[in-house]
């Protein structure tokens, strides 16, 4: 209706145009447009005012149109990827489940094994440890010391932890291949 | 922290000072007092039990070091790791969400072409080490590699690895020829020339396990160790290790504590004398941390000296040498 | 598909059968050869159809409408007929796959520590059996400890061997397990346990068979009920024309080793009307039945040689208006090499009525090891089975006594129902319309 407001107005404006040119120039036979409806156009039906509506998507054209930051669209995306929800379990056929669960068990099993050596180990060293220390303990010191002053000596915790003890400094992690010079051997002091 | 030492001496106080003294405080055992002897001598027998007017101790007392060089590389992986890892990185190719290039590669950049040339090339998979594989495709279901083929191993991957490095697009943004592909710097053999050689006395041979210092004395072969001057284990040790193998060594004695020791029983003549004394040798843990062991002008008569791992201990120690100190050594 | 090779399918299929018996075997040798044959298929498939692209189990999507065309389907979905090209003829566990093949060596290697340890405790065992027991610290009873514990431990270590083997599960799963082999029957009990025992437990508390019947019922042994091939979920209510006919029973035990049972049906709600109480029933009992693992089957209608019948069939029938009689199915194991004597129960509990089972159980020093149970109520047909029975009672109706309530009666509930009386008169047009309170139609009529 707007539309046809503006078009009738159109119209309205031209044949009023046209209407003064016919008057100021007589001779002129110019065709006035006519129009559909006979009525004036200020009868015309008014468009109704944007509804309270009309605002949200207008909102959102205008944060759409809004210009983006450099990496909104990876943001997005990362956030989409990183957060989605978790994908829907393997199915497998029969036979190839019995391969999984019995790669899973060998792997559980081999797990289990290595705690287990560990375990040992650590058992082992410090039963080494034990053992020496019993029999320190029993020992008659060097000299005139009395029994165990070794023991007891051996007990302190002088300068065993702390900034003076570990040598942190010279710490080596273990690496998937060696140095170009692995081992310096003409270290001198 | 002298807490113990005060403790004997305060004991002895007791004795000396307090004629008569409770059965509680006669029978309380501190660190090292066996019931048995100070039961017997409690209250008229006021100096300590020495050996002045008692026979002597029939053990020379030894302090000794193991030098231990750690492992400097990883172990290498039992070969159902490695198939196992390369089947679960198949079987993450099946779950996971896409890989995006446009999170990571700006459109219209070298590095976007190097990307996609590398994976092109790769017949459109994004996994470096895992062979043409899709795991959303309708052939994701054939995901397990068979038996011999060696893509799953460790030098597979790091030739993958590798390979995939050396930039194929230059800053430009042109494709390098192939002949004109810098390829990226191999890493250094984790086998090295002294494994090859077998050099027992290099310290960059058998870089997976840990090597232990031995020493050829007039006895055989074994850990050096000295008997002790007034002095205590720790201090013996370190005194041992400057004279028997040089100072040019950056070496960490790992506390106080004994880790292994040695007991050779006395040997007793008819009646009850020693004839020849035990030796109780008391070893102590020490890392290597640079530097090479040097016998020259050592006290104890040591001629040669090896790096040796556990294995090869087993076969250059006595018997009972080696049990005795096989419980401190690692399994690696 | 040539023509050898057709022939070689089935001895294929056999060898992979014998082959499965044999644990863990390593089959590296075979995938190698397996491996070069595919490389030399898939090379000349391209070319032109190859001898296994006219196989209808093993034909590629390019073939496929030539194989159709000459009359024959390809069986199976592509993806099987593409792995069957590679691996047909291979049993399952020499599948040339890594990861598979390498955790089977690691489960071989484990299984082999865990034999030589069965070994050396078995050692063990037969060592502490030959030394006297005054040898032993703490005499006999010590040594017996010492040597049960030892085979508790010898028995798990078996299941330990063999419970990381992948053609032992399918086996199983399959139902083709020996029940004799201590592997099988630990996965049918863990199985059984999941579920089967769960639910029997939960109708032991809800039909309170435990205080009513025995104090303390754990079963131990699966039983099954089957009436003519159907099989009865426990609890469940069986037509009277159905349980007419003894049942069949199936039975699992997961210890090994043969025993003797005692069954017993009974009743435990037949109504005593002087008494204004329930009493119990005994529809049979037959003793001496010997049941092992490998053997399950126990139909009831089987059962007649004079030392294991001693009470018959009696078909179960419940009388019009009486609540649902609980018939529950005792199993009892006798005690080792006990055999109990059939006519002394004949005599016993001919007269069926008034069996206790905790008599039963006690006179005989029984365990109960296996229960299962279902309902009887009155349908169209009991009437028929008492009378073919000799079963006296079909005429009789129970009526349960009304329990009055002490509670004061209800005040009329309702907006309307409420708004009755007279002084609502002005409202009866809308109160009066209550169905049967109003007008009388409906649920109050009055007479």
């Amino acid at each position: 209706m707007a539309s046809s407001a503006s078009i009738t107005g159109l119209f309205s404006r031209l044949s009023l145009l046209s209407r003064n040119t016919t008057t100021t120039a007589t001779m002129t036979t110019t065709t006035t447009p006519r129009l559909f409806s006979t009525t004036s156009t200020s009868l015309a039906r008014k468009a109704p005012p944007p509804a309270a509506g009309g605002s949200a998507p207008k909102a959102a054209r205008r944060s759409r149109q809004a210009p983006k930051s450099e990496n909104f669209f990876r943001i997005r995306t990362l956030r989409r990827n990183m957060f989605s929800p978790a994908p829907p379990p393997l199915r497998m056929a029969r036979l190839r489940y019995l391969r999984h669960w019995t790669i899973h068990r060998a792997w559980q099993l081999f797990r289990r094994k290595q705690h287990e050596a560990i375990e040992k180990e650590r058992s082992r060293m410090h039963a080494g440890m034990y053992n020496a220390c019993e029999e320190l303990r029993k020992t008659v010191g060097p000299g005139s010391r009395g029994e165990g002053y070794l023991y007891r000596v051996a007990m302190e915790k002088k300068g065993v932890y702390g900034l003076e003890g570990v040598p942190i400094e010279y710490a080596r992690f273990q690496t998937d291949s060696p140095a170009k010079e692995a081992w310096n051997h003409d270290w001198k002091r | 922290m002298a807490a113990s030492s005060r403790g004997s001496r305060a004991f002895r106080g007791i004795f000396s000072s307090s004629p008569t003294i409770c059965s509680r405080c006669a029978t309380t055992r501190f660190y090292s007092a066996t019931a048995a002897t100070e039961t017997k001598a409690p209250v008229t027998d006021a100096s300590p039990p020495a050996a002045s007017t008692k026979t002597p101790y029939p053990y020379d007392i030894r302090s000794g070091l193991v030098l231990t060089r750690p492992p400097l590389l990883t172990r290498t992986l039992h070969p159902f790791e490695n198939a196992y890892f390369f089947y679960q990185k198949r079987l993450e190719e099946r779950l996971n969400t896409p890989f995006i290039t446009s999170i990571y590669f700006k459109p219209d950049t070298a590095a976007q072409l190097d990307w996609s040339l590398k994976v092109q090339e790769r017949g459109g998979t994004v996994a470096k080490e895992l062979g043409t594989y899709h795991g959303k495709s309708s052939n994701a279901w054939d995901d397990e590699l068979k038996v011999g083929d060696q893509l799953s191993s460790q030098e597979s991957v790091l030739n993958s690895l590798l390979k995939d490095a050396a930039a194929r697009v230059s800053d430009d943004a042109e494709v390098i020829a192939p002949e004109d592909v810098v390829p990226v710097e191999r890493p250094v053999e984790r086998l090295s020339e002294a494994d090859k050689k077998n050099d027992v006395r290099r310290l960059d041979r058998q870089m997976e396990r840990t090597l232990y210092l031995v020493v050829k004395g007039p006895d055989g072969w074994g850990f050096p160790a000295d008997v002790l001057k007034d002095e205590n284990l720790h201090e013996g040790a370190k005194r041992v290790l400057d004279q028997a193998a040089g100072v040019n060594m950056n070496t960490w004695l790992v506390g106080r504590v004994p880790v292994a020791h040695l007991v050779q029983e006395p040997v007793m003549g008819k009646n009850g004398e020693v004839q020849k004394k035990g030796r109780k040798t008391f070893f102590l843990k020490g890392r290597i941390m640079a530097g090479q062991a040097d016998l020259k002008g050592n006290p104890f008569g040591y001629t040669d000296f090896k790096w040796l791992t556990r294995e090869e201990l087993e076969k250059e120690l006595s018997p009972e040498y080696f049990r005795g100190v096989r419980n401190m050594m690692a399994d690696r | 598909m040539s023509r050898c090779q057709a022939v070689a399918r089935p001895l294929a299929r056999q060898l992979r059968q014998q082959c499965a018996i044999r644990p863990f075997t390593t089959g590296a040798a075979r995938a190698a050869a397996a491996t070069e044959e595919v490389q030399q298929t898939s090379s000349s498939a391209a070319a032109q159809p190859s001898p296994l692209d006219l196989d209808p189990n093993s034909v590629l999507p390019e073939f496929e409408s030539n194989l159709i065309k000459a009359g024959k389907m390809p069986i199976g979905s592509r993806r099987r007929r593409v792995a069957m090209r590679t691996t047909a003829n291979l049993p399952f566990e020499q599948l040339p796959y890594q990861a598979f093949q390498e955790a089977r060596a690691i489960l071989a290697a484990d299984r082999q520590e865990k034999v030589t340890k069965i070994q050396e405790e078995l050692e063990k065992i037969s060592l502490l059996e030959k030394k006297d027991a005054s040898l032993v610290k703490g005499g006999q009873a010590m040594k017996d400890t010492k040597l049960a514990s030892l085979r508790r431990y010898v028995e798990q270590l078996k299941i330990q061997a063999d419970i990381n083997d992948p053609l032992v599960k399918k086996r199983f799963e399959d139902g083709l397990g020996d029940m004799n082999k201590p592997i099988y029957r630990h996965y049918a009990e863990r199985k059984w346990r999941s579920y089967d025992y769960r639910l029997i437990t939960q109708r032991i508390k809800q039909f309170n068979i435990v205080p009513d019947v025995l104090p303390k019922l754990d079963p131990v042994a699966d039983v099954q009920l089957y009436f003519r091939q159907a099989k009865i979920p426990p609890g469940e209510i069986v037509d009277s024309l159905i349980s007419e006919n003894p049942p069949r029973l199936r039975v699992q035990v997961f210890d090994k080793g043969p025993r003797l049972v005692s069954l017993v049906v009974l009743d435990s709600d037949v109504p005593d009307v002087e008494k204004d109480a329930f009493s119990k029933r005994c529809h049979f009992l037959a003793a001496n039945i010997s049941l092992s693992p490998s053997d399950t089957s126990l139909p009831l209608s089987r059962i007649r040689a004079d030392d294991q019948l001693a009470v018959p069939w009696l078909p179960p029938t419940s009388q019009k208006g009486a609540p649902y009689h609980r018939l529950g199915i005792y199993l009892l194991e006798q005690k080792p090499d006990t055999k109990l004597d059939v006519a002394k129960l004949k005599e016993l509990y001919a007269s069926r009525d008034g069996f206790s089972l905790k008599s039963f159980r006690d006179k005989f020093s029984l365990t109960p090891v296996g229960f299962n149970m279902f309902r009887s109520v009155w349908d169209d047909n009991t009437a028929g089975v008492m009378a073919r029975h000799g079963i006296a009672g079909a005429d009789v109706e129970f009526r349960p006594t009304r329990v009055h309530s002490l509670k004061p009666p209800v005040k009329p509930r309702g907006w309307e129902a409420k708004r009755q009386g007279p002084a609502y008169r002005h409202l009866w047009k809308y109160t009066k319309r209550i169905k049967g309170l109003s007008n009388a139609r409906g649920w109050t009529k009055r007479r």
